[in-house]
């Protein structure tokens, strides 16, 4: 049980080191940005806290040292520098090593949290020091950032030291408190401004205050030093009461001050909201039984309490207690029916197949009704077919998640290749909210990475060289999703120097993949980069250039069912456009048939459907190509790709679709029509045969086989290629 | 003859260590005017002695059956202050809407009555 406690803890940390990521990245962009600053505390925070709760003492301490160098950000006593977020990000990194190991961290894991650490002391003391010679001669200079082998042993040893405090004073849920803070007339004189209390409460969380301001004398009366006001505060926060009641400490003995715990938001369960009589009561402003006698008159109670003598100001103060505890209660209770939940996604798979399974038997059911055509039963079989949409949509969308939890990764990639390269790139995303299959997102990765890697290497020129080009000197990476019907569309585009293609040609003429002379056009240059191994740069670096890439990035893709294109211009850009199905699981599809046998193609590629009569194939015979909206078509006969056995209609239907090699057409018999296809894999036996990526099962109980048209194109596009 | 407007601009720091200045200030504008503006656009900061003299010379201008009015726009740090104190839910823009605020808090004809001058009386 505590090892599932365990790993809800790392599932949740890996996530929340993320958000660190991605806000220290925002934070190197806009150093002043105050809330990025309190995220990562607050998450760091977080993190020391659970870490302690679950056993990650080690990971708790690191943090607890981390935290204390960011809080000194956050009071700006340190400032964000590049050295800051460099160590804040290797800490990151450090924490996410350490929640590998179970209990104990080996000694090397330890030295290298010690490392970190002790170049926070350092930045800590560096910045101090500045602050006092700025202070001393008004002209301070930064320290040096050497660190002694002493001083790592020192930090090492301190995180292996036995738990530091994990917990600050917060609770797990919300309180309301009331807190009545009356002043004493001559607060000003030590100093004091009230206001400056208020604003501390304030920044303690939701805040509501009532002043009391009938005391005040008009102003011939008036001692500009003395102070009449008092006031109500309603704090609905985390801070435990002793929090609240410090923000007074200095002025507690002369003036009053009382901090009653007024609402409890752990248990929502009793909804009802005090009455405003229950609330006078209980301030002890009016006693039960006049509420009562005043309430039997049927008019509003507030109003005929004023009417009987009562400060209206009081009831003024019960009301905004009332409205604020109210309006906390309804957020809160928002936020909770809002929160997730954690379903570990083997889970989700199951559910997934179980919906594939309800939507193959609907299909059946669907057919056998329209069969046997009892009304009862069509009825029957409608009402499961509409349900069957709805559920498979919901689970659908269960696994859907945004990409940008993606992208987010990609900015500290670019950040690190860019200083390793001695380039200067920003990465600039949009369409972070598009979501996708969580399977389809994981597999996007590696392909992503092998693209940003080469448009960083091979894209993007050295800041000077981009300089004298006339160019801004930060090249720039803009990666995007775009929800397009079933699919989404990702392209990873730079500003550098293009695609070279004469040095694309030389080198596929090298290794023998195009003939010498041959004359190729850009698009078929550009298709050469996804040849396997292919690769133009003279030198293997860290990043790119082991001839692993391209090759490997549309295989992953087609893999997923989706298409690549790329695009370039000499000198300016370089986009490449992957187009993405939104799910694996189960996809539209456009049903045909070719004698007995049911295939589908992915209506995501289908472009449209176009007739073929006998004397316009046998017009083309031998050359499988056929006119189209002015067009030459090429076309293969699945009858022949798939030995299909029996004599085709008079008239056959092409079905064009687009490819990576351009619009293909595919002779069928029949175009059945649409069909939910729920893709089933063939298992291991017919899992390399090319053209077909999987199958399905139709209401019927047959099977029909989902075709890959990519693969089927490039069949076509090298039988045009032969017969020219 | 008291003139029938008068305004005073209130700059700078409007704190306790100005507050007998301001105080008297503000007296003498109302003693010698019927409508009493007070120029709020300069200023760039106030304490809580501030409020107070606000909230005191609204209940002085009833007593005397005069006018006191809040102009100009409200500097940035000002309005911050108005929210934290409780004395409005929203920063207010403008002397104007501020005016609009503070009345709120003042229970209306007391003073009034208390003193026996002209001004109109509401009952609660």
């Amino acid at each position: 049980m505590i090892d599932k406690f365990r790993d809800n803890f790392r599932e949740e940390a890996y996530e929340l080191l993320n958000n660190i990521e991605a806000s220290l990245l925002e934070l190197e962009e806009q150093p002043e940005n105050a809330e990025e600053i309190s995220a990562v505390f607050r998450t760091m925070h977080t993190i020391k806290g659970s870490a302690a709760m679950f056993g990650f003492q080690q990971i708790s301490n690191f943090a607890h040292e981390v935290e204390t160098a960011l809080d000194l950000l956050r009071e700006g006593r340190l400032e964000v520098t590049p050295r800051l977020i460099s160590l804040t990000l290797e800490a990151r990194d450090h924490i996410r090593s350490l929640l590998e190991y179970d209990s104990t961290v080996p000694e090397d894991g330890l030295a290298a949290g010690g490392q970190i650490i002790a170049g926070f002391h350092k930045l800590a003391e560096s910045a101090e020091s500045t602050a006092s010679n700025k202070v001393a001669d008004g002209n301070g200079t930064p320290g040096e950032q050497g660190i002694t082998v002493a001083e790592v042993r020192e930090a090492a040893f301190d995180l292996d030291k036995p738990a530091a405090s994990a917990d600050d004073g917060e609770l797990d849920h919300y309180v309301t408190f009331r807190i009545r803070f009356k002043p004493s007339a001559d607060i000003y004189a030590n100093g004091t401004n009230p206001l400056l209390l208020l604003r501390e409460l304030e920044e303690m969380g939701e805040f509501t205050c009532v002043p009391f301001v009938a005391d005040i004398p008009r102003l011939s009366d008036f001692d500009p030093e003395k102070c009449i006001v008092h006031w109500d505060v309603l704090l609905t926060t985390k801070k435990r009461r002793e929090a609240v009641q410090d923000v007074f400490i200095f002025v507690e003995d002369s003036s009053d001050v009382q901090v009653v715990e007024i609402d409890d938001l752990s248990s929502l369960d009793t909804g009802e909201h005090k009455r405003l009589g229950e609330i006078l009561t209980e301030r002890g402003v009016v006693d039960l039984h006049t509420v009562n006698r005043t309430a039997r008159k049927q008019r509003r109670i507030g109003e005929l309490l004023v009417e009987n003598g009562l400060e209206a100001e009081e009831v003024e103060a019960a009301y905004e207690e009332q409205q604020h505890v109210e309006r906390t209660r309804q957020r809160v209770q928002k936020e909770l029916a809002s929160s997730s939940i954690r379903v570990n996604s083997e889970k989700l798979d199951t559910l997934v197949d179980l919906v594939g399974e309800i939507v193959t038997l609907q299909a059946r059911l669907t057919q056998t009704s329209a069969e046997l055509k009892i009304p009862t039963l069509t009825s029957l079989a409608e009402n499961f077919e509409r349900l069957t949409d709805e559920l498979r949509d919901s689970t659908m969308s269960i696994r859907m998640l945004p990409i940008g939890t993606t992208f987010s990764k990609f900015k500290r990639l670019v950040r690190d290749l860019s200083n390793d390269l001695g380039k200067e790139v920003e990465i600039v995303t949009e369409g972070g909210e598009t979501e996708l299959d969580k399977t389809v997102i994981e597999r996007l990765n590696d392909p992503l990475v092998h693209m940003i890697r080469n448009s960083i290497d091979h894209g993007i020129e050295q800041p000077e060289t981009r300089t004298s080009a006339g160019k801004p000197r930060v090249g720039r990476v803009h990666l995007s999703a775009l929800h397009t019907g079933a699919t989404v569309t990702i392209t990873v585009e730079d500003d550098g120097a293009g695609v070279n293609r004469e040095a694309v040609l030389d080198r596929a003429i090298q290794r023998g993949l195009v003939s010498p002379g041959a004359e190729l056009s850009d698009h078929e240059v550009d298709q050469l980069l996804f040849a396997p191994g292919f690769s133009t740069s003279s030198n293997v670096t860290q990043v790119s250039g082991r001839g692993v890439g391209m090759d490997v990035v549309r295989k992953e893709i087609e893999s997923l069912g989706g298409s690549v294109r790329v695009e370039s211009e000499t000198g300016r850009f370089t986009r490449i456009t992957l187009t993405i199905p939104l799910t694996l699981a189960i996809i539209d599809g456009l049903l045909v048939k070719i004698g007995s046998e049911h295939f589908v193609f992915p209506l995501q590629s289908v472009e449209e459907c176009i007739e073929l009569t006998i004397s316009e194939g046998e017009k083309t015979e031998g050359e499988s190509l056929v006119t189209n909206r002015g067009e030459l078509l090429p076309y293969v006969r699945l009858r022949e790709q798939f030995s299909v056995s029996g004599g085709k209609p008079e008239i056959e239907q092409i079905v064009v679709v687009n490819s990576n090699e351009g619009k293909v057409g595919f002779v069928v018999d029949h175009v059945v029509g649409d069909l939910q296809t729920v893709i089933k894999n063939l298992g291991k036996l017919y899992k390399n045969v090319e053209g077909i990526s999987g199958g399905t099962i139709l209401g019927d109980g047959s099977v029909a086989l989902i075709l890959d048209v990519q693969k089927l194109s490039a069949v076509a596009a090298a039988a045009t290629e032969a017969g020219a | 003859m008291a003139e029938d407007l008068n305004v005073i601009t209130l700059d700078g720091n409007l704190t306790i260590d100005r507050g007998t200045e301001l105080r008297d200030a503000v007296q003498a504008g109302l003693n010698n005017t019927r409508q009493l503006f007070l120029n709020l656009s300069h200023a760039t900061g106030a304490d809580m002695s501030f409020f107070h003299l606000l909230y005191a010379a609204q209940k002085e201008a009833r007593a005397m059956g005069k006018e006191i009015h809040l102009s100009g726009a409200i500097t940035e740090e000002l309005r911050g202050l108005f929210v934290t104190g409780g004395f409005c839910k929203e920063a207010p823009a403008t002397g104007r809407e501020l005016e609009a605020v503070l009345l709120e808090f003042l229970p209306p004809g007391s003073e009034v009555a208390e003193t026996g001058e002209t001004g109109e009386r509401v009952d609660p």
